[in-house]
């Protein structure tokens, strides 16, 4: 059962020091000497407004803002990394090369079915962007 | 010719492993010394610690997937395939399509597949959320549910000191559904009950298959009004009369049996005749450190198929995966294993719908539980839509 005097809130830091450790104690004043300089200059104002903003954001999210946030993210990475990957294995490809491939050599490339599709990709994206710009924009 | 690392399962420790070993063997990989490939029986990769979320409605399926090859490096060749025959003396395997793939050094994945049918009249009259199709099965009576009693029951493999899949996932889901019931309005009149099996890895009648983490539950599911029970190892069901039978002589009823249902190794592993485990469970006999299969050359294993007494979880994986790249390239470029696991797991539990609580452990220390909260919630949902997909592609 606990008694009156440990169930007494602490009026003073000399009473929050008495109740810690020796350990703790020199723990809290190498805090103290820390934080000391940034509540004399009013900045740690700054780093409790940094907290309350957080806790706002943190409040406010919801599952449906988690997940729109989460898919432009797996885009934008997923996007960029496979990007990275395949300019990388072609550069290491041409690298590899003896010489720079004929016009007749480049021709004999586009045989290879996934050469092709590779093609056919980058024709198809030239199609949505002449799509989303084929609007000419007159003035009202 | 070229060294092949053959990987066998698309699952998440299978793909970020082959990501892993590009990147690391690259140099190796690029002059064409060394060849990474996967074998996978689906084109897809399925994120599944997703499907509990389903049964919750929190995810449709096209969510939780994407297509195999998206998250392979353009270096790594994929093969969609189902391996029939491990055949170790001559370095190959045989798949269902006839066809033989040679290798130099294996790298087996292929997860676990949960096997209610083991025991008697479960997988008639229980539900689960570690597959899709059940997932969803259980959604629709959680989400219909008026009146009455759910029993969760947690089933152990019976091969001594290896855990049942996703060590925490009982917890969460019986969280999930308190929280589920009252956003319904029906929690007052849906009685929750919690239970354990006797035997749960070292301990005997807890709640959880670590002692701190068991010690906080019954106050947590207190104050949530959950009822919990210890010494409950599902024997029996009887799908007529909706009774749960236990192997210590109890009967309970039950209108919804939520069971983590026992679990084995897939057809190929079971009949490879290397593993020892009882009751024809498949678990491959396991290096702790190095991950290597014991009585095998050049043949590594991880996740959900080893004996090891970690979480069958992607959280594990995430920490073998490393340990089994750097010594495979050690075995290429120096001749000799290089790196060892700690038996680390790390991972981010959902404790409600809403709160999420970090947890890690190894070989040497257990989860020490701290107040599940928002912060963790966002960081696990965060986790589940977006950064898990960097995490198969070898990027975190």
């Amino acid at each position: 059962m606990n008694t009156a005097n440990e169930n007494k809130c602490p009026e003073s830091l000399a009473e929050v020091e008495a109740m810690l450790s020796p350990e703790a104690q020199a723990g809290l004043t190498e805090l103290i000497g820390k934080v000391e300089p940034l509540l004399a200059g009013r900045r740690l104002n700054r780093i409790v407004d940094v907290m309350s903003v957080t806790a706002d954001v943190v409040d406010m999210t919801d599952d449906y803002m988690v997940e729109k946030l989460c898919k432009g993210y797996e885009e934008a990475i997923g996007g960029i990394w496979n990007a990275g990957n395949l300019a990388r294995m072609a550069g290491n490809e041409v690298r590899h090369m003896e010489e720079a491939p004929s016009v007749w050599g480049l021709v004999k490339m586009a045989k290879d079915p996934e050469v092709r599709r590779g093609i056919a990709f980058l024709m198809l994206m030239a199609k949505g962007i002449g799509s989303q710009t084929n609007q000419p924009l007159n003035d009202d | 010719m070229a060294k092949r690392i053959l990987i066998i399962g698309g699952g998440i420790g299978g793909t970020m492993t082959a990501n892993h070993l590009v990147s690391k063997l690259y140099p190796e990989v690029s002059a064409k010394k060394v060849e990474v490939m996967m074998l996978s029986n689906s084109p897809w990769h399925y994120y599944k610690p997703a499907f509990m979320y389903v049964a919750f409605n929190k995810f449709f399926k096209d969510e939780l997937r994407r297509p195999q090859q998206s998250l392979l490096r353009p270096e790594i060749k994929f093969v969609v395939d189902e391996v029939q025959t491990f055949d170790f003396k001559n370095g190959r395997v045989e798949c269902s399509s006839g066809k033989f793939f040679e290798y130099d050094y294996l790298v087996i994945s292929t997860g676990c597949i949960p096997s209610p049918e083991r025991i008697d009249g479960l997988k008639e009259a229980g539900d689960h959320f570690y597959q899709y199709d059940p997932a969803r099965a259980l959604a629709k009576k959680l989400m219909t549910i008026e009146k009455g009693k759910i029993f969760v029951t947690v089933n152990f493999p019976q091969t001594p000191n290896v855990p049942h899949q996703c060590g925490i996932a009982p917890i969460e889901t019986t969280l999930m559904l308190d929280d589920l019931l009252r956003k319904r309005g029906v929690r007052d009149n849906v009685e929750i009950v919690y239970t354990y099996p006797t035997v749960a890895q070292l301990l005997r009648n807890c709640l959880f298959l670590q002692k701190d983490t068991c010690d906080v539950l019954p106050t947590i599911f207190e104050q949530r009004g959950i009822k919990y029970e210890r010494g409950f190892t599902l024997d029996s069901v009887d799908p007529g009369k909706k009774i749960a039978r236990s192997k210590e002589g109890g009967e309970a009823e039950f209108d919804i049996l939520m069971a983590t249902p026992p679990i084995r190794a897939v057809d190929a592993v079971l009949n490879s005749g290397v593993s020892q485990a009882q009751n024809d469970e498949g678990w491959l006999p396991t290096n702790h450190e190095t991950m290597e299969v014991y009585g095998l050359e050049n043949v590594f294993v991880m996740g959900d198929t080893v004996d090891l007494p970690v979480s069958k979880a992607g959280g594990s994986c995430h920490s073998q995966s490393p340990v089994i790249v750097n010594n495979i390239a050690s075995l290429i470029r120096l001749g000799h294993l290089f790196d060892t696991y700690d038996g680390r797991v790390v991972a981010i539990a959902q404790m409600g719908l809403e709160d999420g609580m970090p947890l890690w452990y190894d070989y040497e220390s257990d989860v020490k539980p701290t107040p599940p909260n928002k912060l963790g919630g966002l960081m696990r949902k965060s986790f589940n839509r977006g950064v898990y997909w960097s995490v198969a592609r070898g990027l975190v």
